[in-house]
């Protein structure tokens, strides 16, 4: 966990760095507050938490190395890192299912991308038979369709088929 | 007086959104993994559609739905549904290894209802007396008051203050996104043009909190550690006896008051008014022996107490503008969205909306009585609710109702984005309820830290120099000694 925290002071350091220099842009006001005293005063706080968590996981990192040290032989309790194998895949594999849904949907229409969105899904989640996943996936597009569209009047973006 | 005949006709005419509410609260409480905050986003795209007074009682029907719904799952699978549930199986599933399933759950039912009607009690007496104190707040105490709300982010964390923190400042980041509240001028939007209009709460919400569970859930699944769990155990009798309840009469109100001083605290919440009425109970019983192994006042206790903070955190929230917890954090996230700004103006400007909230509270207890007891017959069929199934209509419904506010693919994008990043989140031990209350509570307190400033011609010292004001500073600098407390309390037992 060490590592993940070191790493992760780093991202959201990076992103303190990437809002100070938004600021750098701001104009100078005369009255009131100057629009980069709040701001600075966020993303001051934010690096230096950011800070603090890279600290906290070095120290973290070398705890772990010396009780690795000392349980030498013994099993270590399982670190979270990132996800591996076959899980790591399939979050990947429906991240960019998500994405495509999202890119696509205002072109292909939303009864075109859902059910192939909701088919991976259900089976990611353990799903075989692949009748009833054809089923159940065009039922969720479909109901969820008609509730928005007849229910709320939502405007779903329509493709060449429906 | 006819306000409040007019909120019950309301109610009465509206009642099938608080059974909606309410139903729904105590299925997304019973199912391990999902919570009442998660149940409140998977209702904002039907939320959005409906009278914001109606929004308003099905949101609370499902908050206090929920905190009854997770005594199911700790009660028959030993798995509480809710962290707020957690105390209650210390007592629950010994009654239910015995064979009194459905009595321990008619006794969880019993003291949540009263529990939630005592709080909703004191709801409707306390909260227009704070709003009226409220209401002579100026720009300098209302900043004041949203730095001791932003001090919640440190609490509604679960395991590492500095990440708690950092995700409150990560959310706060995000809020500054978009036109400056004060001058209108544009900042951090980085040349896109989408970012002028800043991070809509609604895809933040819904990707942080519903789309990565379901990423979690995925990893869960393959991982091993999400167990199809089913409940074989018989329900048997379900309503206490008069006898046996007059002997706990004395545990559900203790625990009850206790519950709603602990929900008005912000940054408590139900986990810790149970815990903390299940040890009360425990100490003051002639009878410690059989605490732990099917005591009814155990489970009186903590339910007692965790329903009854339901009411008690929605002073400061519709009062202040304040969460207390991660439900009422989202819930406030969900108030913005259906354009109910709450805070002390609410009072004076949509009393009628007060008044439908009082009405629809108190029915949503004495709806949960009725609710609850078929809840509690069907509760083996709960478990039962095939996750193939469950998981890719959340994630559907979750897409299409980033979709449907704005009626945009780049909210859909956008909630996408933040179902990643809080999936990262969740698995790394940052706070998902802290990025919100920064996005929300952010641009209030910017707005009001400006309008103080403009006022006193730039004089930084009108912030401290009321007594309110400095009050609100002291709480805010208990809320994170509070914090650091309860995380070193946390550390030797995580080690």
């Amino acid at each position: 966990m060490g590592k993940i925290d070191v790493i992760c002071g780093l991202i959201t350091g990076a992103f303190s760095i990437l809002f100070y220099i938004g600021t750098l842009s701001f104009p100078e006001m005369s009255i009131g507050i100057n629009p980069r005293a709040y701001p600075m005063v966020i993303i001051a706080a934010a690096f230096g938490f950011s800070l603090l968590l890279i600290v906290q996981g070095a120290l973290e990192m070398r705890r772990e190395k010396r009780r690795a040290q000392v349980r030498r032989g013994e099993t270590a309790a399982r670190a979270k890192t990132l996800p591996r194998g076959k899980t790591a895949w399939y979050l990947l594999i429906l991240a960019a299912a998500m994405l495509a849904y999202a890119l696509t949907m205002e072109d292909l229409g939303y009864i075109i991308v859902t059910p192939p969105l909701a088919a991976m899904t259900m089976w990611f989640f353990g799903e075989r038979k692949p009748l009833k996943i054809l089923l159940v996936s065009i039922l969720i597009a479909v109901v969820l369709y008609w509730v928005f569209r007849s229910a709320f009047r939502v405007p779903l973006p329509r493709s060449f088929i429906w | 007086m006819s306000g409040i005949v007019e909120a019950i006709l309301y109610v009465l005419a509206h009642i099938h959104f608080l059974v909606i509410g309410v139903a729904g609260g105590i299925i997304v409480g019973a199912i391990p993994g999902l919570s009442g905050s998660t149940g409140i986003i998977l209702m904002l795209p039907f939320l959005i559609y409906i009278e914001p007074s109606s929004a308003l009682i099905m949101m609370s029907g499902l908050f206090c739905g929920s905190m009854f719904g997770g005594s199911i799952a700790a009660v028959l699978i030993s798995t509480p549904g809710t962290p707020s549930a957690a105390a209650t199986l210390l007592d629950g599933y010994p009654l239910t290894q015995k064979g009194q399933a459905g009595k321990a759950l008619g006794v969880a039912l019993v003291a949540s209802t009263a529990g939630g009607i005592i709080s909703t009690l004191c709801l409707i007496f306390l909260a227009p007396q704070l709003a009226k104190i409220a209401l002579k707040f100026g720009p300098s105490e209302y900043f004041a008051l949203m730095i001791f709300g932003l001090t919640i982010m440190a609490s509604v964390s679960s395991s590492s203050l500095t990440k708690g923190l950092l995700s409150g400042f990560f959310g706060l980041l995000l809020s500054m996104v978009g036109l400056n509240p004060s001058l209108g001028t544009e900042r951090f939007t980085f040349g896109i043009t989408r970012l002028l209009v800043g991070f809509s709460t609604m895809p933040v919400l819904i990707g942080l909190f519903a789309i990565s569970e379901v990423l979690s859930q995925v990893e869960r699944l393959n991982e091993g550690t999400l167990r199809r769990v089913s409940s074989k155990h018989k329900i048997g009798e379900i309503l206490p006896r008069p006898k046996e309840l007059k002997g706990l009469w004395k545990v559900i109100l203790g625990s009850s008051l206790l519950g709603t001083i602990i929900g008005i605290i912000p940054a408590t919440g139900g986990s810790i008014a149970s815990y903390m009425a299940y040890n009360e109970t425990k100490r003051f019983s002639k009878d410690t022996e059989s605490f732990g192994k099917g005591n009814l006042a155990g489970i009186a206790a903590p339910e007692a107490a965790n329903n009854a903070t339901t009411g008690g955190a929605m002073i400061p929230l519709i009062t202040l503008g304040i969460p207390g917890d991660v439900v009422t954090s989202v819930m406030l996230g969900a108030l913005m969205i259906i354009g109910v700004q709450p805070g002390p103006l609410l009072f004076s400007q949509s009393p009628q909306i007060v008044n439908n909230l009082f009405v629809g509270f108190l029915a949503a207890q004495f709806l949960m009585l009725v609710l609850g007891y078929f809840s509690i017959r069907a509760a083996n069929l709960i478990f039962k609710v095939p996750l193939g199934i469950l998981y890719p209509t959340i994630l559907c419904l979750c897409l299409l109702g980033a979709y449907s506010l704005g009626n945009s693919a780049y909210d859909v994008l956008l909630a996408m984005i933040f179902g990643v990043v809080g999936y990262f989140m969740k698995k790394y031990g940052f706070s998902a309820p802290s990025v919100i209350l920064g996005l929300i509570l952010g641009p209030i307190a910017e707005q009001e830290l400006g309008r103080a400033l403009i006022i006193s011609y730039g004089d930084w010292t009108v912030l401290f120099r009321s007594p309110l004001s400095i009050m609100f500073y002291v709480f805010a600098i208990f809320s994170v000694i509070y914090s650091l407390g309860l995380f070193k309390k946390k550390k030797p037992a995580g080690r």
